[in-house]
């Protein structure tokens, strides 16, 4: 990854934590003041390098651990409400901005309805059982999914 | 849940710092083992 991509790759990330939400395209060619196919050709570059995770309309899908878009594991930190791409990246947003948050999911077994309390990244309830469904060398294989 | 909140602070704790860089996979790949999440399920693609 080059300087460029990584300027790039941080600025989609500040800008992200600065919004609340996945900034577009033009956001952050403002920002970094490029044109804007600068930066599309530059995400496609993350995206293949598995920095970010672009849609297929070439948008933000994830910016691990954030989401661009809602999912069942909502996070409320930092004074908003993000969404993560899974539980692990759930505790993800919380480390990131700063080790307290309030995770809301469900359990993908029962349904049940789960609430756990984030302190200095450590969870409230330790008797929950994280799953992973996809063996570690087959994670890229489709992200989402994972 | 203990082993997925160390995961999480060793995996993501740098992810918005300006100073992050892509980690090798030898890196990640030390993470996981460190959490004792070893075998072959947890081995990432060489």
């Amino acid at each position: 990854m080059d300087v460029d991509d990584l300027e790039l790759r941080n600025a989609t990330y500040s800008l992200f934590v600065e919004l609340g939400d996945a900034p577009s395209a033009d956001a952050v060619a403002n920002a970094l003041e490029l044109d804007v196919e600068r930066v599309r050709d530059g995400w496609q570059r993350l995206h293949d390098a598995h920095a970010l995770v672009l849609d297929e309309a070439g948008e933000i899908r994830m910016a691990n651990p954030f989401s661009g878009v809602p999912t069942p594991h909502r996070v409320e930190a930092s004074g908003r409400t993000w969404y993560a791409n899974c539980a692990w990246d759930a505790f993800g947003v919380c480390v990131v901005l700063g080790g307290d948050g309030r995770i809301e999911t469900t359990c993908p077994d029962c349904g049940e309805q789960l609430v756990v309390e984030v302190h200095d990244g450590r969870p409230d309830d330790e008797s929950l059982v994280f799953h992973s469904l996809v063996e570690a060398s087959r994670w890229w294989d489709d992200i989402v999914f994972t | 849940m203990a082993t997925l909140a160390a995961l999480a602070e060793a995996w993501w704790s740098n992810r918005i710092s300006p100073d992050w860089r892509p980690r090798t996979t030898a890196e990640s790949q030390a993470i996981l083992d460190g959490l004792g999440l070893t075998g072959e399920f947890w081995q990432l693609p060489a």
